[in-house]
This record gives structure tokens, sequence and C-alpha cells, in this order.
């Protein structure tokens, strides 16, 4: 899911620089030294990732895990997804330079919003939820990716909703894999390593969940 | 206390198994993602062949890029000609004009390619079959300049139908080498495992620097 050059108009692309610089800058501001290792981990499995076809049928599909990189990450995602981006792009020849900006912005931002989805964990009190909301986290990551892809499309002069249509029902392989593999690292992470994960509260007050909530909501970094 | 140090091992033990188990997952990550498993980068490529062009799309794990929109544009990015792949993902087309050509295939969601073709690609064929029959025969004539008038005979039946020949051998040579011409274009796009270990080194690399000017903050 990268688009590539020469497909775009101008306006486009700089709108995609002008709005990855922008969430690049603020979320870099989040990261911590204590985050330096783990996020460089991440930045290398979505990087190689990319690599990773599965064959589905007569046709094949590549992971992308935006959304692993999220529910590790939270935001920091979106500079770890820029950086892949930038080299996935120099060596792979993935996209295209001038798309950097809006391929940035459409898995990255899938990124941040599979940290949305995962962290409506903690209003839920049921088993497994982080094997249930990491799976929804990795499937929305993709389907929030599929939209903005259509939506650029569109300044193309490719009709919208067929274009949204046929790009989310060729990804509904990629959601699926993706689901069950960020599911099983979300579920496997809460076990051995919990704090590894974006956003989980302080393990020791369970009772003040509901307040840990707002505090983290309201804290700039959430861990 | 004591519940508080076995649960500090326990915490020990188990991120050091996570860090072996991050390491197993990268190292199974490479191994998987040897090529040829860039998929779907769109790739593409072209070739004269006589007064027609043979454009051909496909995905790196070997798809074709079927039904994709196909552009031809001259060398100042006026747009000649347009039409469709079919479902081996070729598309084939009269030559429009002699110059420096750049033909795009959009496979739709995103994917493009682009192939140029300069022009002395394009003029082989004819500017051969114009120019270069009448200057054979006085080349062989001075290649053996001291042969008896005998075997001349056989050289110049010969030169008639050199034009015919030429042409033919050149149809021949040509497709003789449009696999080796598929498969060189796809060796251009395919990647190594250096790429894959470099970037890689580029991202601890860069991280590491970011570290290092944290920490001379702090």
């Amino acid at each position: 899911m990268h688009i590539s050059d020469g497909i775009l108009s101008a306006p486009v692309l700089i709108t995609g620089f002008i709005g990855t610089i922008a969430v690049a800058a603020y979320t870099m501001r989040q990261l911590d030294l204590d985050d330096i290792p783990k996020v460089s981990v991440i930045t290398s499995v979505f990087f190689v990732a990319s690599l990773i076809h599965v064959p589905i049928g007569p046709s094949s599909v590549h992971l992308i895990l935006g959304g692993l990189v999220g529910v590790v990450l939270g935001v920091r995602a979106f500079p770890a997804i820029m950086l892949g981006i930038i080299l996935q792009t120099i060596l792979f020849g993935h996209g295209g330079v001038t798309v950097i900006g809006v391929n940035t912005m459409m898995l990255g931002g899938g990124g941040l919003i599979a940290y949305g989805i995962w962290q409506l964990r903690h209003r839920f009190d049921i088993k497994k939820k982080e094997m249930i909301f990491g799976g929804l986290a990795g499937a929305a990551a993709i389907f929030s990716s599929g939209i903005v892809l259509a939506l650029s499309l569109v300044t193309t002069g490719e009709e919208f909703i067929a274009t949204a249509i046929y790009t989310l029902v060729a990804h509904i392989p990629v959601m699926i894999i993706e689901a069950m593999v960020v599911g099983a690292c979300a579920a496997f992470l809460a076990k051995v390593k919990p704090d590894a994960l974006a956003g989980q509260l302080p393990l020791a007050t369970p009772p003040l969940a509901a307040a840990g909530i707002a505090a983290d909501k309201t804290k700039k970094n959430p861990k | 206390m004591k519940a508080y140090h076995i649960k500090n091992k326990a915490i020990i033990s188990n991120s050091s198994r996570l860090a072996r188990g991050a390491i197993t997952a990268l190292t199974a990550l490479l191994l998987l993602s040897t090529p040829p498993a860039f998929a779907h980068k769109l790739n593409m490529f072209a070739y004269a062949e006589g007064n027609e062009i043979f454009a051909e799309g496909y995905f790196v794990d070997g798809k074709r890029a079927k039904n994709s929109a196909v552009k031809v544009f001259d060398a100042s990015n006026k747009e000649l000609l347009q039409g469709t792949t079919d479902v081996d993902g070729q598309f084939s087309f009269a030559i429009p004009q002699l110059s420096d050509l750049r033909i795009t295939i959009n496979a739709g969601m995103g994917h493009q390619a682009e192939f140029t073709l300069t022009k002395d690609e394009l003029s082989g064929e004819e500017e051969a079959v114009a120019s270069r029959p009448p200057a054979t025969p006085s080349n062989l004539d001075s290649a053996s300049p001291g042969t008896p008038d005998g075997p001349l005979n056989p050289v110049t039946a010969i030169n008639i139908d050199n034009t015919a020949l030429r042409s033919e051998v050149e149809r021949a040579v040509g497709k003789a080498i449009k696999p080796l011409m598929r498969e060189l274009s796809a060796m251009r796009a395919e990647k190594s495992m250096a790429d894959i270990i470099g970037g890689i080194g580029f991202i601890f690399g860069l991280f590491g620097i970011a570290m290092y000017f944290k920490v001379r903050k702090q």
C-alpha cells in the first residue's frame, strides 16, 4: 500500500509533506530517551514487514504492520513509520520520493488510529481484551490507510466510492492477517512484558483504573 | 520484600526471553523476506520490434498488471496515445513518432511504473534497413581486396537479399533476447539482502545518533 511517483498532483503531494512534518514534529517531542531502543526495533520490524508477502489465492499481499507499530509505540508510531517509509522508498523502491509525505500520512495515520482503538480497551472489562483490541487495532490501521489512499486518488479523477471499495476489498486478506498478527503480539506482550505496550496503566493501582484513564488522557506522554 | 524479589527475577527472565524472542522473530523475518518476496511493486518494460512497441507490466511476485491504463508521452511530456493492457499485462502499439518515448502503466490503487525508450532503440530497424545495405558490398570488397573474381558472384547474390535477411535476423534476435530483457529488468528491480540489512543499520544508526544528542542534553 504505497502510492507511486507520478500519480498525484503537486498540491496533494505538498499537503502530504506539510501534514507529515507537522505531525512528526509534534509526535517526535514525545520521544523519551528510554523509548529509543524500543522505537528503533519496532521501526526495523515495520521496515522489513513490507517485504513479507503472504500468498492468498492467485494473488499475494504484503504485510504493513502499521497497527502493530501503533499498539506498541503509541503516538511515537508516526515518526517510526515515517523513517520506515523513507528507507523503504530509498532502498526498496516502494512508492516514490515525492510521495513520502502522502504515504506517511496514509500509513502513519493508520498507526495513530490503531493506537486510538487500542486505548479503548480500558473501557471494557472482558477476558483477552489485549488480543481483541490488538486485532481490532491491526485491522483499523489498514482500513483507515485504505480510506486515505482512496481519498488521495480521488484528486486524480478516480471516483471515491469505487476506489475505496476496491481498495478495501483488496486489502481484506491483509486486514485479517494483520488482525491476527497484532492480536497475537499484543496478547503475548501483555502476558510477558506489559510495559512494552503503549498506553498501559500502572499495574499496581487497579481500583484507580477509571481515574488512571483520565490521567492517561491528559498526560502528554502516555507510557 | 521476598515477593518483590521473585517478581523482579521473573521480569528479568521474561525480558531476556523477550529479547531472545525478538531476535528470533527478526531473523525469521529476514529469512522470509529474501527475494522474490518483493510483492506489489509494479514493474514494466518495453521494447520495439519492427514498427511496433510492446509494453508489459507485472508485479514483482509475477502477477501481470492486467486491464491497466497505459499512456505514452513524448520527450516534451505531451501525451501521444493511451490504451489498456490485456489479461497478460501486455499492450502493443505502432510507433507514434521517432523520438524518446516515456511509457507509463497505472495498475490502480496507487501503483504506477514507467519506462523510457530512447530514440535509437526505436529507430534501430528502419535506419539499419535504409542505410546499411549499400554500404555492405563496399565493406566486403575492402575486406577482401585480393580475392579472385570467381567467389565474388555468390557474395553479390547474398547481398541482393541482404535487406530481407537483415530484417529477418533482427526479428529473430529481438525474439531471442526478449526473455533476457525481461529477466534483466526484473533483476534491476530486485533488491538484495544488503538493502534490508543496510536499512536496519540505518534505523539503528539514526536512533543511536538521536540518543547521543538526548543524552548530551541531559
